[in-house]
């Protein structure tokens, strides 16, 4: 494979072409409108036009892509995440296209893309699975029947399901019905399908997940875990590798399970196998994500190894260079996602100009962004604009060293998530390891944020005003008051 | 001289001049201060200064300042009683983004919670809904259009 074609835009096109490079791959970009001014279609070797700024009318258009590849002659497609990265069709048309689909096959794609079909997948394969029924059901008294079995609180869940849409807890049978019928019609309208399913709704819960790893010569190995369980909107905000709960047993046992469920789909590349675990440390089968995850740097960094890097050859037909037994974890990894969204403000969408966008540097940190200063955050893709990583041998020192890449992480013109992060970097639940995926709901408000900055701000309205009343003796007179600020600087 | 409105991000303080020369601040040239305030200890920098608007950094947090002093907190008071004049209920875009489908029309009642207009940005929708019950007088907005955040797009009667 000597061209591949990024399929994707932002962070991550620029992420998987610099590995690309480094393996001296030439690249090609795919780019719509807004995005002419994008560092990954300046970084590209070839860049193609694909259309309007709406994603379903670039980014989304299948034939498109596939007819860019065909024009620049790409053998291999890379889809990123999101966009096509999961479409099991996609992956069909590339290959019939005679091009290299950099990801699974399509048959895993679709089965582990339907919650209730990848749950039938690995049920031969003893992993642990959430009590609950694992069909569809729309019957209101078995809905009933079962949840009396399992026990309440229980959760209801959409089968085409993601990002919490469609997703009930109910807490008594009384409210069983009418809370059916609401998952079932939100399902239906978000995803034009109306199943639902019912488990046993896990109390405080953790979301941790494996990457895993597969060639196409039976080769299966998992890169231990990522904990992702500080979450807004069903959302990851902040990720980190190891884990500060997992004991070496129960990793060995959660990773010998991701790698039972990528046999059961006879998964090919770079995948995750998502799971929940509780309070007290049972885990649980949640899905399998088929793709390059967002959060996959904090991975790279306890491992050495470049998943892009592994993915490309696992497409091209090697083997794997490394068995189970040589992958250790060293250090500790962290991950803050940098979304344009006011965390003051719920976290809603906040758009502008980046006018100032200094990045932070140093041993330790890695910026994977795909943004410049002066350029605009487009309102039609994804809101996160960067992810900032650090590294330290200690969990401690990957924190401090957090804290302090964003100081030195300078963003004006949006509102970002690094305040947020800033915050949770410093709050004694997530230090001591200690918390689960209501973090935010638990500890997050404008209110409680605003009552630890008091000190400061009246730090910085005294210091702006002092500098203000000198800047004006300056221009009135000449400056022959006596101050009572000190100088270190006489 | 005396009192001063400084709004730090969006939090009004209240400055007086006599207090400002207590505060243990040395200078540390290039427009940098160590201060210490209850034993703590920060350190600030003013990175932008136009007049009563200026940005200073604490303790690597960046805070947006606005000053007035007692004639600019005059003209401001008056200001707002002009604005008092406008309407509370006008609807606002409570994010930047795109009119995906707007679900009312002009002339139309609708009661509280009825939906209203819904937005989309990034992948997010926001639907708004009515925060009280009204008579829609004028629709400033048509689907497809970009709106920034609390810009009035139904006018109520």
């Amino acid at each position: 494979m000597r061209k591949i074609l990024v399929a994707n835009r932002g962070e991550i096109a620029l992420r998987i072409m610099r590995t690309a490079r480094k393996m001296g791959i030439q690249t090609v970009a795919v780019y719509s409108d807004v995005d002419r001014h994008a560092p990954h279609v300046k970084f590209a070797d070839e860049a193609v036009h694909i259309g309007p700024a709406p994603s379903s009318e670039s980014y989304l258009v299948m034939d498109k892509i596939i007819q860019a590849a065909k024009d620049t002659g790409a053998e291999g497609i890379h889809p990123g995440y999101g966009f096509l990265s999961e479409n099991g069709e996609f992956a069909q048309k590339v290959t019939r296209s005679d091009i290299t689909f950099i990801g699974p096959r399509p048959h895993a794609i679709e089965v582990m893309g339907n919650k209730l079909a990848a749950k039938e997948a690995v049920k031969a394969y003893d992993i642990p699975m959430v009590p609950g029924v694992d069909k569809a059901i729309s019957d209101v008294t078995l809905a009933q029947k079962i949840a009396d079995e399992i026990g309440y609180p229980i959760l209801i869940k959409a089968a085409a399901g993601g990002g919490g849409k469609g997703m009930r807890i109910v807490d008594q049978s009384a409210s069983l019905k009418e809370q059916m019928e609401r998952a079932i019609s939100e399902a239906q309208s978000a995803f034009g399908d109306g199943s639902v399913f019912i488990e046993k709704y896990v109390g405080s819960p953790r979301h941790i997940e494996i990457q895993v790893l597969a060639d196409t010569h039976g080769n299966v190995v998992y890169l231990f875990e990522r904990e992702c369980s500080v979450q807004r909107r069903h959302q990851k905000v902040v990720e980190e590798a190891p884990s500060a709960v997992l004991t070496p047993e129960i990793r060995k046992n959660m990773g010998e399970a991701a790698v039972r469920v990528a046999e059961a789909c006879d998964y090919v590349g770079a995948g995750t196998v998502e799971f929940l675990l509780d309070e007290n440390k049972n885990f649980y089968f949640l899905e399998m994500n088929t793709r390059l995850q967002v959060e996959h740097p904090v991975s790279e960094l306890i491992t050495g190894i470049d998943l892009v890097e592994q993915q490309i050859k696992v497409a091209r037909g090697e083997k794997l260079s490394f068995t189970q037994e040589d992958l250790k974890i060293q250090g500790h990894a962290l991950e803050i996602r940098v979304y344009a969204e006011d965390p003051m403000e719920d976290f809603l969408p906040s758009i502008g100009t980046l006018s100032t966008y200094k990045r932070p540097e140093g041993e330790g940190i890695r910026l994977d962004d795909g943004f410049e200063e002066g350029m605009e955050v487009p309102i039609y893709y994804d809101p996160m604009i960067a992810k900032l990583i650090t590294y330290g041998a200690s969990r401690d020192e990957a924190i401090q060293k957090m804290i302090s890449a964003i100081d030195n992480y300078h963003i004006e013109g949006i509102e970002t998530t690094l305040s947020f992060g800033k915050y949770v970097c410093q709050h004694p639940a997530f230090i001591s390891g200690d918390f689960d995926t209501h973090f935010v709901k638990k500890y997050w408000s404008k209110e409680i944020y605003d009552e630890g900055l008091k000190a400061e701000k009246q730090i910085a309205a005294r210091i702006a005003l002092h500098h203000y009343l000198e800047s004006q003796k300056k221009v009135v007179v000449a400056n022959t008051l006596e101050s009572n600020w000190k100088t270190n600087r006489s | 001289m005396g009192h001063y409105l400084v709004t730090v991000s969006d939090t009004p303080i209240e400055v007086n001049t006599d207090t400002l020369d207590q505060l243990d601040a040395i200078s540390q040239g290039n427009n940098s201060y160590h201060v210490i305030a209850d034993q703590k200890a920060y350190r600030a920098k003013v990175l932008d200064a136009k007049g009563k608007q200026l940005s200073v950094n604490v303790n690597g947090n960046l805070y947006e300042v606005t000053i007035a002093d007692a004639n600019d907190q005059m003209v401001k008071a008056m200001g707002l009683l002009e604005a008092s004049a406008q309407k509370i209920n006008d609807v606002q875009a409570p994010m930047p983004g795109l009119i995906v489908s707007i679900k009312v029309s002009p002339g139309q009642t609708n009661a509280k919670d009825d939906k209203l207009i819904e937005l989309s940005a990034m992948k997010m929708e926001n639907l708004n809904h009515a925060a009280g019950e009204g008579v829609v007088k004028s629709i400033h907005v048509k689907e497809g259009d970009a709106v920034d955040k609390g810009q009035v797009i139904i006018e109520m009667e």
